[in-house]
């Protein structure tokens, strides 16, 4: 083929200009340390980049949310433990006051130190997390939940909370419970106590909820009257899905972590009522054989009310361990996202460089060849 | 005898003098634009004895052709509409490609921060700085989709003055090849003398600039006449006469432009769906293809955001035990910043519309489509048609629209109100100044509605838990992607077509060098076969000056014998 000289020039010209646009994007990919700058570079691999990006907000924000919930949980594990320990001294002067040697001014003093530690227990009901919130009133997190009802004979210490537990993203599709709330750690604590029905009725009648177990999704009858706007809200969200398997796994996890309390109809008492029952007890002029029975009974309940204390406590714990292992999981997942991210768009430097290398040699060579073509001119010979 | 020699040595001298003129203007138009390279074409010096008695002094003069190849010329014209076009259609998508992924200006990150802010609220539903930080970082979301949609209007504001640049350099060159048409007409016209090679040069060079403006066909004529098609087929240069092109504005939205070919005693017409090369191709498919797509994505998703905070927020209870309401814009009324429809110049009655987001039950932010659409009014009854698939609907019996989260009415502004006229219709964009409009009304972060109704408990997250929820669950395009989806969607669809346009325009590009060398080896001026020319004429006039004192000294010898 005959080539003209314009040819020659452009075609000197065109490939020392195609190097440079070479240079000037590893250039690029070395300065920034990116291989991927724009979408172009890799349409499907952006997209990745930015889903990844996001994956790795949102999961940072469920470690947070973790670390949340820990501290809250902690704060309840504090309180209900300081429960148990005023919980067995009330025990432990309970036997020790069931014995025939003790006389009247005995079981007064018993009777003293019980009404102590019934507002020491008041006192762990009213606890307060740092941000001033009350952990055992369930949405209401301003209300005192539990305080002496002196329009009772006697007085009794009734729940001014609700049934309400605050469910905390953990992940994507893990939900967690942030503590219990006063009604299903305090009050509804099945009684043995049959002669004292009566009272059971007007507790039962304080706390909204008193038949079934709370906090579980399936509420049943006691909360129908006041979420049907609530559950009628959630499904519009949770409709578009189509399979959100996330919100199903939800229920599931939740319903577990609250006990059995079974008995539908078995009448409660609070714990609290408990204790002051035991007061009452003692210092009252009750016959040796009266005072044993209903001893006994204020037992059994005071054991029950143990029972929950120490079940919320290990599920309190269980619930820790498994945010630690939560935790974990997320960190690995977002180290993973961030690995991925990496081999994504980052620019490999070994291979950037040694191409940017090559690439100035090639530079060179053109220039070069373009110097060398154009000094062959017949002219020079003229 | 002696006679016939001095000819012939004279004629040889022209000869070799013409032939050393044609070298030189070779060589000092080697780097001309356009130039192509002249060669002398003669028969030679006629033998003398065949042309005894006709005082013939051969074909002296000889004549200057120019080395060119038709074919290769027109391909080259379409090549280069092409490179054009995908260049810079290429340029127009990488304004976007830059923007959608880059970590300063993409909407993907202050949408995932915004969620991490609500996760701050459903676990503390009751502190004031978690609703401060989720509604600043709203603001910023509501700010980025509107920065966004300013560097769309910005390109469509470009798409619209590299039209009308375009149109204009079109009408120069237009012009000039017509004057060019008839200089050269006039010029082949003189008898005895070679073509007007400089001007077909340059004629030819004018229309390589004009399939840099835009796709055209080329034909020759009688007698070197040129004629130059572009749309349908319609005459843009035709002899010595010549058309124009004009940008008014389109049908419905001024601000969307029509090239209209404006000839003497024909109506104008509408070329400008058929132009899909050059500049003004590149910037047209552009206009088509990306921009408004993308503008359409971009509305889609600010309008399922709003529509979507504002439900679930208004369906909870704030922290003053207040029932929660908008967030955002509420897109449920018809907004009057800028209207969302056009009307047809051609309407002949007044009637408006009433154009807004249906946010109920059936018809929600979930079924939203990215699209424009138009609305018919026709022997007494409507159609609605969904301009990216083509799908119309008919209006519901109260004869509204209400269909793809839309609600579209005649505007009730008079009793009874305005009805169109027959064959009035309306250009439907619900989503063009959506991205610019969405904006955060809530400037108190109480009025976050975290609670559920019933509840109204400071502690209760119910509700916030519903919103927060709204990240993971695929709301959009009737279920099937979330925000983030749909983002990210978006983001591929542009890099793809961005790096497609680069893709073509590099293939062009190779096509068009073949092109170019392949013409250039044909009419390129190569300066050693100039120099060995030069050598070459040089020896011929210095041999043919040469015969001059031989021919005299064989006269002498002839003179001195005789003596």
């Amino acid at each position: 083929m005959r080539i003209s000289t314009q040819t020659i020039q452009e075609t000197g010209v065109s490939n020392m200009m195609l190097r440079q646009t070479q240079i000037h994007r590893s250039q690029e990919e070395i300065s920034t340390g990116l291989r991927l700058l724009k979408p172009s570079d890799d349409p499907a691999g952006m997209a990745n980049v930015l889903n990844l990006n996001a994956y790795i907000t949102i999961n940072t924000r469920y470690q947070q949310n973790i670390s949340a919930v820990s501290l809250r949980l902690g704060n309840e594990d504090t309180a209900l433990e300081s429960a148990e320990t005023v919980l067995n001294r009330v025990r432990e002067l309970t036997v020790t006051g069931m014995n025939d040697s003790y006389n009247a001014s005995d079981r007064g003093a018993i009777a003293t130190e019980i009404g102590e530690l019934t507002n020491a227990l008041l006192d762990v009901g009213n606890a307060q997390n740092d941000k001033g919130e009350y952990i055992f009133s369930g949405s209401l997190a301003k209300t005192k939940p539990f305080a002496f009802d002196n329009s009772k004979t006697p007085p009794e210490i009734s729940y001014s909370g609700d049934n309400f537990q605050r469910k905390v993203q953990i992940g994507p599709d893990i939900v967690m419970e942030d503590g219990h709330n006063g009604f299903s750690v305090f009050e509804n604590i099945p009684t043995a106590d049959t002669t004292v029905t009566a009272a059971t009725t007007t507790t039962t009648s304080t706390p909204p909820a008193d038949t079934t177990s709370a906090t579980t999704a399936t509420d049943g009858t006691t909360t129908a009257s006041t979420t049907p706007d609530a559950t009628a809200t959630t499904p519009t969200a949770e409709a578009t899905t189509g399979a959100d398997t996330g919100t199903g796994t939800d229920t599931t996890t939740a319903s577990t972590t609250t006990p059995a309390t079974s008995a539908t109809a078995t009448p409660t008492r609070s714990l609290f009522n408990t204790l002051l029952k035991l007061k009452e007890i003692f210092s009252g002029q009750l016959s040796d054989a009266d005072f044993h029975t209903a001893t006994q009974a204020a037992l059994k309940d005071l054991d029950a009310g143990l029972l929950s204390i120490t079940n919320t406590r290990v599920e309190v714990g269980a619930k820790l361990s498994s945010l630690e292992q939560q935790n974990s999981i997320l960190g690995k997942f977002i180290l993973d996202s961030k690995q991925d991210l990496s081999n994504l768009q980052d620019a490999d430097y070994a291979a950037t460089i040694s191409r940017f290398t090559l690439q100035q040699t090639a530079l060179q060579a053109s220039q070069q060849a373009y110097v060398k073509v154009k000094g062959l001119s017949l002219f020079n010979y003229l | 005898m002696a006679r016939e020699v001095y000819n012939i040595a004279s004629s040889g001298l022209l000869l070799a003098q013409r032939a050393l003129n044609t070298t030189s203007r070779n060589i000092s138009n080697s780097n001309v634009e356009g130039y192509s390279r002249q060669r002398l074409e003669s028969d030679g010096i006629p033998e003398v004895e065949r042309n005894q008695g006709q005082g013939s002094k051969g074909n002296i003069a000889g004549t200057v052709t120019r080395s060119f190849d038709f074919f290769v010329e027109s391909q080259i014209r379409t090549e280069s509409a092409a490179v054009n076009a995908t260049d810079v259609y290429h340029q127009l998508a990488s304004s976007i490609d830059n923007v959608v992924a880059d970590p300063d200006t993409n909407l993907s990150s202050p949408m995932s921060e915004l969620f991490s802010a609500l996760q701050g609220i459903v676990t503390d539903p009751s502190s004031s700085a978690a609703r401060i930080d989720t509604l600043d970082r709203a603001e910023v979301m509501t700010q980025r989709f509107g920065t966004l949609n300013d560097q769309l209007n910005t390109l469509h504001d470009q798409v619209n003055s590299e039209l009308k640049t375009s149109v204009d350099e079109i009408n120069t060159l237009a012009k000039n090849i017509a004057s060019l048409n008839t200089q050269i007409v006039a010029a082949s016209n003189v008898p005895n003398t070679s073509l007007p090679n400089d001007l077909m040069d340059q004629r030819d060079v004018m229309l390589q600039h004009l399939s840099e403006k835009i796709d055209t066909k080329v034909s020759v004529g009688e007698g070197g006449y040129l004629s130059v098609f572009v749309g349908y087929g319609q005459p843009l240069v035709s002899g010595g006469s010549y058309s124009q092109l004009e940008v008014t504005n389109s049908d419905y939205d001024p601000n969307n432009k029509n090239v209209m070919l404006i000839r003497d005693n024909v109506a104008p017409s509408n070329i400008t769906d058929t132009i899909s090369g050059g500049h003004m191709g590149g910037v047209l498919r552009f206009n088509k293809e990306v921009l408004n797509p993308t503008q359409n994505y971009l509305g889609q998703m600010a309008a399922g955001f709003a529509l979507a905070f504002n439900a679930q927020n208004s369906a909870g209870i704030d922290l003053n035990g207040n029932a929660g309401g908008n967030l955002f814009t509420d897109f449920t009324k018809t907004l009057n910043t800028k209207d969302n429809w056009h009307e047809n110049t051609g309407n002949t009655s007044v009637a408006k519309l009433d154009v807004s987001f249906d946010n109920s039950t059936d018809n929600n932010y979930r079924n939203l489509v990215a699209s424009d659409y138009n609305l018919v009014f026709k022997e007494g009854s409507y159609t609605l048609t969904r301009l990216s698939d083509k799908t119309t609907f008919p209006p519901s019996a109260d004869g509204t629209f209400n269909v793809d989260g839309l609600n579209i009415k005649l505007r009730q502004d008079s009793d009874p109100p305005v009805l169109p006229a027959d064959g009035d219709s309306y250009l439907i964009t619900p989503f063009a100044h959506v991205a610019s409009d969405i904006q955060v009304t809530v400037k108190d972060g109480s009025k976050i509605a975290a609670a559920s109704p019933g509840g109204s408990g400071a502690a209760d997250n119910t509700n916030i838990f519903a919103l927060s929820k709204l990240q993971t669950v695929a709301s959009l395009a009737n279920g099937k992607y979330t925000f983030q989806e749909v983002y990210s969607g978006m983001v591929t669809w542009v890099g793809g077509k961005t790096r497609n346009a680069d893709i073509d325009n590099q293939a062009h590009q190779t096509l068009l060098k073949q092109m170019n060398d392949q013409r250039q080896s044909i009419s390129g001026v190569n300066l050693d076969e100039e120099a060995s020319s030069l050598l070459q004429y040089q020896q011929a006039y210095q041999a043919a000056a040469r015969i001059i004192p031989i021919a005299n000294s064989m006269f002498d010898a002839l003179l001195s014998a005789v003596r």
